[in-house]
């Protein structure tokens, strides 16, 4: 039985494997086999009495897919062959007559198409390519957007962790910063542009939302040993918004971000003045303060480039003056409480042996004001505080005296004086530190 | 309903497997001025004769398919093929189902019926 395998014979035709074919009128025009994992199209250019004409060349996958979504025409696609071009001689019993080899560009122009030969090519659905062709879609998407994408790296400056990114250093210092500082710049910029023009808060808010949703990069590209991500701007989706002026922003302001926000030389003045032109203070705390913390961070270098090909640029700033410029530091007036304390000798009545916290003041509560009073400091009232290398029956006096805001505890112990003091008005505090300076002491002491 | 070559045809497996009912408007790449010659199978080339396909007619299921099959065949071939023919098939006129892509129809006619009178030149602005 003679199958379509067998028309290629002699080139070992049980090696060709017949795929599909592609272009039919009646009998197959164009056809797809493959051969040791080598894709090859077979093309019938001409019919004479006896036997049929065909080209037999060699094709990649890309190409394949190309040629089906439209992307090339069937010209292009033989004019793309870098090899050469078999012409074979078939009867009609599927017998080789003649072969022959032709190169691409100077074979007969009587065996090629149309320039205009494309085929828009729709499988059915359980045709193998089906599937390919979806997946060819997907990613001619995302090559499209590499072609414009731009590229951000940290790298880190010890190879502790063979020059690796951890995961949090990552998602924490790239990722949630540089989207932090886009947001805040798409803001600004939106601001800036139309604040003037939807004058009404409400309509300002909603077209801000409408093309927040749409603004986003697209992450498109990343590599380890250090970190890089390739960001790109999505130019199709974004002409879904209506609004001409609002689309025209949205196409642009990614390109602007990198410009005026990630690819900055800092040591150029004119750069620096621009960005001070640009944004109010507070815009430039937002936008800024996480990209020097980037820049900034002691365990990485941060760098960018334009495009794939191109070389990568360390972004630094040299003068710290130039990063107080862009983000001036905030002068917050210290309040000074100037607190005037008093002791105030509570008299009152509770039960006997019960140890209480708090008191309860009412009319049965006797008050007197005084500027100092003492306490017995006991072995209980040492190891309470953690410190109970004391002898059991020590007895300390300590005089509680306040003089211009402060609270003074004073002791004698061992013929030494002993002092502390306080700003506040917890008189546990007080009594903590000088009980740690006299535990202090009787430990060196022993 | 007998299909035209069915002698042929009875002689493959399952063939034709299938049917889409309904009327169709369905494009052929033919000579012009048409004869009998457009609607030659293939199955009479021994190489195809156990093909099933082979025994049908290819036909599009729109105008602008059939233009760019046209425009993929090489200048040789396109001496015999310088046409577009469009017919509405009916059931009664036959089997017709999707192959190989889906604008692409395979068409058995049904035995005798005159596919001169039925396919009609399209014209160049339509």
């Amino acid at each position: 039985m003679i199958n379509n395998n067998q028309i290629l014979n002699p080139f070992l035709s049980d090696e060709f494997v017949h795929i599909e074919d592609i272009i039919v009128l009646d009998e197959p025009i164009l056809s797809h086999y493959v051969r040791n994992e080598i894709d090859y199209f077979l093309y019938l250019v001409d019919k004479e009495t006896n036997f049929d004409k065909y080209l037999l060349f060699h094709i990649n996958s890309w190409t394949i897919c190309e040629y089906f979504i439209g992307n090339m025409s069937l010209l292009e696609v033989i004019n793309s062959v870098d090899d050469f071009i078999y012409i074979l001689d078939i009867n009609f019993d599927g017998e080789l007559l003649e072969k022959d080899i032709a190169n691409p560009k100077t074979i007969n122009k009587n065996y090629l198409p149309n320039i205009d030969s494309k085929i828009f090519f729709k499988p059915l659905e359980n045709s193998l390519y089906y599937k390919i062709i979806e997946e060819h879609k997907n990613k001619q998407y995302i090559n499209e957007l590499k072609k414009s994408a731009f590229y951000m790296k940290i790298s880190p400056k010890t190879s502790k962790y063979g020059h690796t990114v951890g995961l949090k250093e990552m998602a924490e210092t790239l990722f949630k910063k540089v989207s932090e500082s886009y947001s805040a710049f798409t803001k600004a910029d939106f601001t800036n542009k139309f604040e003037r023009i939807y004058t009404e808060l409400k309509e300002f808010k909603n077209k801000l939302s409408i093309v927040n949703n749409e603004i986003d990069f697209r992450l498109v590209d990343a590599g380890i040993n250090s970190f890089e991500i390739g960001l790109a701007v999505d130019r199709q989706m974004k002409m879904t918004i209506e609004d001409k002026k609002l689309r025209e922003w949205a196409l642009k302001v990614g390109d602007d971000f990198k410009a005026t926000i990630l690819d900055v030389n800092y040591s150029d003045d004119r750069q620096v003045e621009l960005i001070l032109e640009k944004f109010s203070p507070e815009q430039r705390k937002k936008i800024f303060t996480p990209m020097f913390e980037i820049i900034e961070n002691k365990n990485f270098e941060f760098q960018i480039k334009n495009n794939k090909r191109s070389k990568y640029k360390t972004i630094k700033i040299r003068d710290k003056f130039t990063l107080e410029k862009i983000v001036p530091i905030e002068n917050k007036a210290i309040e000074v409480k100037n607190n005037d304390l008093e002791i105030v000798q509570v008299t009152t009545l509770v039960e006997k042996g019960k140890n209480l916290k708090t008191l309860k003041i009412d009319q049965n509560t006797l008050f007197s004001s005084t500027d100092n009073t003492n306490i017995i400091l006991k072995y209980d009232d040492f190891v309470n505080h953690g410190y109970e290398k004391v002898d059991s029956n020590i007895q300390i006096k300590v005089n509680i005296l306040t003089n211009n805001g402060l609270v003074f505890f004073q002791t004698i112990f061992d013929n030494l004086p002993f002092e502390v003091n306080t700003n506040n008005s917890k008189l546990d505090d007080g009594i903590s530190l000088i009980i740690s300076k006299l535990y202090e002491y009787i430990l060196n002491k022993e | 309903m007998e299909l035209e070559n069915h002698t042929h045809i009875n002689n493959i497996k399952n063939c034709p497997n299938k049917n889409e009912s309904g009327t169709k408007l369905l494009y052929r790449c033919v000579s012009n001025p048409i004869n009998d010659n457009s609607f030659k199978p293939f199955g009479f080339k021994p190489k195809y004769k156990n093909k099933c396909e082979a025994w049908g007619l290819s036909v599009y299921n729109n105008l602008e398919s059939a233009k760019n099959r046209l425009k993929s065949l090489s200048k040789n071939l396109s001496n015999n093929y310088n046409a577009i023919a469009v017919a509405s098939i009916k059931d009664e006129d036959g089997i017709k189902y999707q192959t190989f892509e889906e604008n692409h129809y395979t068409y058995f006619p049904k035995e005798n019926l005159n596919l001169i009178e039925k396919f009609n030149i399209v014209e160049d602005d339509q």
